[in-house]
């Protein structure tokens, strides 16, 4: 009983004080606010973390820190109206795993980047396609260094899932070779201070190609240097032009020991503002000529159009000549993709190919699909 | 003579001299967002210059990642972005891109405003992409909740006060301005929309759970099957059910979606639909942030009262 008193008397004695406190001091409720909402974020935070440490492997190892993974695969069902009796006939009648990609990609540390693909051509040919490593050395200045989708046109650069087509233009086929100018090498690339975008890339490179270089001595390097453009021509279109020339020694003796490509492609992109999602229409074009013992030239020019949200329609046309033969070839492509979310696509495309041996006309329907953690495209 | 024009010219230099460093002193922002370009613009005053990536009436999931806007983060100072993975198809490539090492992930030009809210919807369990377009860390659409852009706009406050602690105070007094604008006008929002007692809605995508959390609003459904994934025609006779037996009156968009679907239920069930803008500039009227939110409000008011 006389610790009730007590405790009324202490009660008694303090409670108008802290009252009076809290009235005199204003900032008090809003300091009460204040640490409520700081708990509040701890605990958000503590629930956040809770959520990612438990992303761990068996070993207890966290996941955050493995790389990003994705795979692409394509299956491709083709008809080829020539060479059904022929084994080594390109693009020939069947059913086939076009390619799979697979790819890791992040950061080494604070300065370096990797990013790597290794395909697999049918199921059985297993092979590094890409190994880039990059890194920030200064202000707009970055280095790559690897194996390398060399910047010779826009279609040498894309693996093979975010090709437009299904058929190689014949013009890429007969310059940079059947599988394009793949290279290690490193290089340099940076961005220039203008108003528009405007970058240069320097590269060594090793030159294996053997449509182009491939010289037969150690030290027979191949030099690349590209100057790539961007102009915003309005909020909705977008034109690109890239000019590009390499050179190095190759396997020949004498005045055609040096080979020299040079290509230069040129794109408009037209996307509606608030209709990103459902309409897009792009022309690009690309010119490419080799010069060794006999001059290669091609070009192609195609026009993509999204005409729904999940549709796609796109032609093309692409021209080969080589001087030594006099021989060229014609290849009409038209396609239909069907994209029912980003990571899946369906195309039907028809190609017909004019060329000296008989007229090919090629059918094919491929699904492309991506599982996974993939970056999206660059523009 | 001149004596006259030397002082006019020194008069003229001083000035030049004056106005190109007041000029050199602006600190350069890009956003990838203009509802977070608007609260910057706020907070900043003449003190930034601010340029947004993705125009109101965009879909900012779906940004294009061209070199142009590689071009404005090489120069930026500092870049605000909404984060949740709203951005995660460009905004990496743009930062790798730009070359610009002041922008970079954990330097003090970076900043994700998603770490200053509570995200909403933050799925549970495992993901993976048969459940569509889902966002792991959280619906990213928080801009929408006036309530967050008071957040947004004290994280915004905080970053440039560290990086230009020269004008703390007028960034402080901004925010205080800018906070006291925002509850002077929610009470006025909520006092309006609290009036309307059916307010359940259907929704094209879930972009305004925020909204909807903050004015009550009930959202029953949305014609997409899953984000990101259109409605089948199962899915949207089952939507029109919901509508029919909820007596549900609005169907809400943004105006970066086709409205194919919401007509179509609008045509068999009479329920409005309304477009909204989810993002500053999406229609004429959203000027700023405030008048976003001004016409959200006005619009939906119109819209449950008319209906």
């Amino acid at each position: 009983m006389k610790l009730f008193g007590l405790l009324f008397f202490l009660m008694g004695f303090f409670y108008p004080s802290i009252q009076s406190h809290a009235i005199a001091d204003g900032k008090t409720h809003k300091e009460i606010n204040q640490l409520e909402q700081r708990i509040k974020k701890l605990e958000y935070e503590r629930k956040r973390n809770s959520q990612s440490n438990n992303i761990s492997t068996a070993t207890g190892l966290s996941r955050s820190f493995n790389p990003t993974i994705s795979l692409h695969g394509l299956l491709l069902g083709t008809y080829n109206s020539e060479g059904n009796d022929n084994s080594s006939q390109s693009n020939k009648t069947g059913l086939s795993v076009e390619e799979l990609e697979l790819q890791l990609a992040g950061n080494v540390d604070t300065w370096f980047r990797v990013q790597s693909t290794f395909s697999m051509e049918g199921t059985s040919q297993f092979g590094l396609e890409e190994l880039v490593g990059s890194g920030l050395i200064t202000n707009n200045l970055s280095l790559q260094v690897g194996k390398l989708f060399v910047p010779m046109g826009k279609h040498n650069q894309l693996h093979t899932h975010s090709q437009p087509f299904v058929a190689t233009p014949v013009s890429n086929e007969m310059v940079l070779g059947e599988d394009g100018l793949k290279e290690i090498g490193f290089g340099a690339s940076y961005l220039l201070p203008f108003s528009f975008f405007s970058e240069i890339n320097l590269q060594i490179l090793e030159g294996e190609n053997e449509d182009l270089f491939a010289s037969t001595v150690n030290d027979g390097f191949a030099y690349l240097t590209r100057s790539g453009n961007s102009f915003d021509l309005s909020d909705e279109t977008t034109m690109d032009a890239s000019l590009a020339y390499a050179f190095g020694d190759n396997s020949l003796s004498g005045p055609y020991r040096t080979t020299e490509v040079f290509g230069v492609d040129i794109r408009f992109k037209h996307k509606p503002l608030g209709r990103e999602g459902y309409r897009t229409a792009i022309w690009q074009s690309e010119f490419l000529t080799s010069t060794r013992e006999q001059i290669k030239t091609g070009f192609y020019t195609y026009l993509q159009q999204q005409f729904a949200k999940h549709w796609w329609a796109q032609g093309r046309y692409s021209h080969s000549y080589q001087q030594s033969d006099r021989s060229d070839q014609n290849q009409y492509s038209l396609a239909l993709s069907y994209f029912p979310s980003e990571f899946l696509e369906t195309k039907l495309e028809y190609t017909h190919l004019n060329q000296y041996a008989a007229d090919e006309n090629q059918l094919f329907l491929r699904l492309n699909f991506t599982l996974g953690a993939h970056k999206g495209h660059s523009y | 003579m001149k004596k006259k024009s030397l002082t006019i010219y020194l008069a003229f230099l001083f000035l030049f001299l004056t106005v190109t460093s007041v000029q050199a002193k602006k600190i350069s922002i890009v956003t990838t967002t203009t509802d977070i370009a608007s609260i910057t613009r706020e907070i900043g005053g003449n003190f930034v210059s601010v340029d947004s990536i993705a125009k109101g009436g965009q879909d900012p999931h779906y940004i294009q990642a061209k070199p142009s806007y590689m071009v404005k983060l090489n120069r930026a100072d500092l870049l605000i972005y909404q984060g949740l993975q709203l951005e995660i198809e460009w905004l990496s490539l743009l930062i790798e891109g730009a070359r610009n090492p002041k922008v970079r992930p954990l330097q003090p030009g970076h900043l994700d405003l998603s770490s200053a809210i509570e995200p909403l919807e933050i799925p549970l369990g495992d993901l993976d992409r048969s459940m569509g377009h889902v966002h792991p860390q959280g619906n990213p659409h928080y801009n929408l909740s006036p309530s967050n852009a008071i957040k947004m706009a004290n994280a915004i406050a905080d970053k440039l006060s560290l990086l230009d602690q020269e004008n703390e105070i007028v960034y402080r007094k901004n925010l205080d301005q800018f906070v006291l604008n925002i509850n002077e006008r929610l009470s006025n929002w909520k006092s309006r929309l609290n009036k309307i007692s059916n307010k359940k809605v259907i929704v094209f995508h879930r972009t305004w759970i925020y909204l909807f959390t903050e004015f009550e609003i009930d959202q029953i459904g949305t014609i997409e099957k899953l984000p990101g994934v259109p409605p089948t025609p199962m899915h949207l006779a089952k939507i029109k059910n919901l509508i029919e037996q909820n007596n549900v009156r609005v169907i809400i968009q943004a105006v970066h979606y086709d409205s194919k679907f919401p007509d179509l239920l609008s045509s068999k069930t009479g329920v409005k639909t309304v477009i909204l803008p989810a993002f500053v500039g999406g229609v004429l009227e959203a000027t700023n942030y405030l008048s976003t939110m001004e016409y959200i409000v006005t619009k939906l008011e119109n819209a449950f009262s008319n209906s």
